[in-house]
């Protein structure tokens, strides 16, 4: 276990400003700009690193490459016409977007949800977190080179988005939350075709499991770099 | 919520309290105690995370609102501190040294809202925005649509409904009931 000790004695200080007078010159360092173009998916975001070695000495957050200025887009629009915006908040897992808005619109109305409706939205939000899951998983072991375990996740959210599809009629933007309740109810057979796509889901489940802490490069990066809660 | 209000205004002057929900509640400040306030949350009563930052503009009332979200993490609580800020040469204290992440917050509130920090790490640099010379765009004064229509060329053969009519006149094509 390598537990982490910021040691920044070889280091210029921070300016009061947060940033660091460091000498690029020196050929001590080296600057790497990390993204915007989307590493793996850890987001449209940039991080312009300043490294020493193995050590990063600074980091500066850019950050605007994906503000698309929602809350303005939506100053000009009606509640019910914010939907297709609110679900663009994140691609991989717009649901809890959608029942965030919805849940606000009722809070503020003062509407009452059918407690069905709940049971449905609660099917919806589970169902998009086990899709989130699934490309994390991919997307994280391919950050470690294991390529493969993404074309596996990535089948079995393909299917997860066919019964997304059966239900709302969407793959990604579903849109199926909407204040008051859902848009509909479930459709004939959902149940048991739902059914069978967990279970392969669960094989594949199996699988990654199997494969991906036995891989070398997981074991040497596993436990490495912890930190206390107090320097986070 | 009540008995953390309650507990404030001893050592605080505090404003209007909203109970939005049994874990969630809203209090009113002025400018002079909010960041002693934030820091008694902080470090007496447990809330430890800024969970955001944000304004709100209210044209109207020709004032700008600031709302510190704090979040209790061990009894599952948040209390939103609002503060009004004219809405004319709007300049506000930072809190970096408090929570660092209020830094890219008191970025973003710099270039959309047009709220100066002075101070905080890197506030004047471009956040999203390039080289903007407007109004900062979240203020409400700021139109959306005249800005495109002057800064874009419009593109011919295409047609553009108001999306509220067209739906409107697809599913209900008599007219509605």
């Amino acid at each position: 276990m390598a537990l982490f000790e910021p040691d920044r004695s070889q280091y210029p200080d921070k300016n009061p400003d947060g940033t660091c007078d460091i000498d690029l010159t020196s050929g001590k360092y080296l600057k790497v700009w990390q993204g915007p173009n989307h590493p793996g998916i850890t987001g449209n975001m940039s991080v312009e690193l300043t490294v020493c070695g193995d050590e990063v000495v600074e980091g500066l957050t850019h950050v605007g490459y994906l503000h698309r200025g929602f809350e303005k887009l939506m100053e000009r629009r009606s509640f019910i016409q914010c939907f297709p915006i609110v679900c663009r908040i994140c691609v991989p897992e717009p649901d809890f977007n959608e029942y965030l808005y919805a849940a606000t619109v009722e809070e503020l109305a003062g509407i009452k949800v059918p407690e069905r409706a709940d049971w449905i939205r609660t099917l919806i939000l589970e169902m998009g977190r086990i899709n989130s899951y699934l490309m994390y998983l991919g997307g994280q072991a391919g950050a470690f080179g294991l390529g493969v375990v993404g074309q596996w996740t990535t089948y079995v959210r393909d299917l997860m988005l066919d019964r997304f599809e059966e239900l709302t009629g969407a793959r990604i933007y579903h849109m199926f939350i909407l204040p008051g309740g859902v848009r509909d109810g479930l459709p004939e057979g959902f149940k048991e075709r739902l059914e069978e796509t967990l279970q392969e889901v669960e094989r594949t489940l199996k699988d990654v499991h199997d494969y991906v802490p036995e891989r070398g490069v997981q074991k040497t990066h596993q436990r490495c770099g912890l930190y206390r809660p107090r320097d986070v | 919520m009540k008995e953390l209000f309650n507990r404030l205004k001893t050592h605080f002057p505090l404003g209007e309290i909203t109970e939005q929900r049994e874990n969630l509640a809203f209090i009113n400040v002025e400018r002079a105690q909010l960041r002693a306030l934030l820091l008694h949350l902080r470090d007496v009563e447990g809330y430890t995370h800024l969970v955001l930052l944000t304004a709100v503009d209210w044209l109207e009332e020709g004032e700008l609102q600031l709302t510190y979200l704090l979040n209790n993490r061990v009894q599952a609580l948040d209390v939103g501190l609002r503060v009004m800020l004219p809405r004319e040469g709007t300049v506000m204290d930072s809190i970096h040294d408090i929570w660092p992440t209020a830094e890219t917050y008191q970025r973003e509130l710099r270039e959309m809202f047009g709220i100066d920090f002075p101070g905080s790490p890197r506030v004047n640099d471009n956040f999203a925005l390039e080289g903007w010379v407007e109004t900062p765009p979240y203020r409400r004064d700021f139109d959306t649509l005249e800005f495109s229509e002057r800064n874009f060329a419009h593109r011919e053969g295409r047609e553009t409904f108001d999306p509220r009519a067209h739906m409107k006149k697809k599913l209900y094509p008599d007219g509605g009931a």
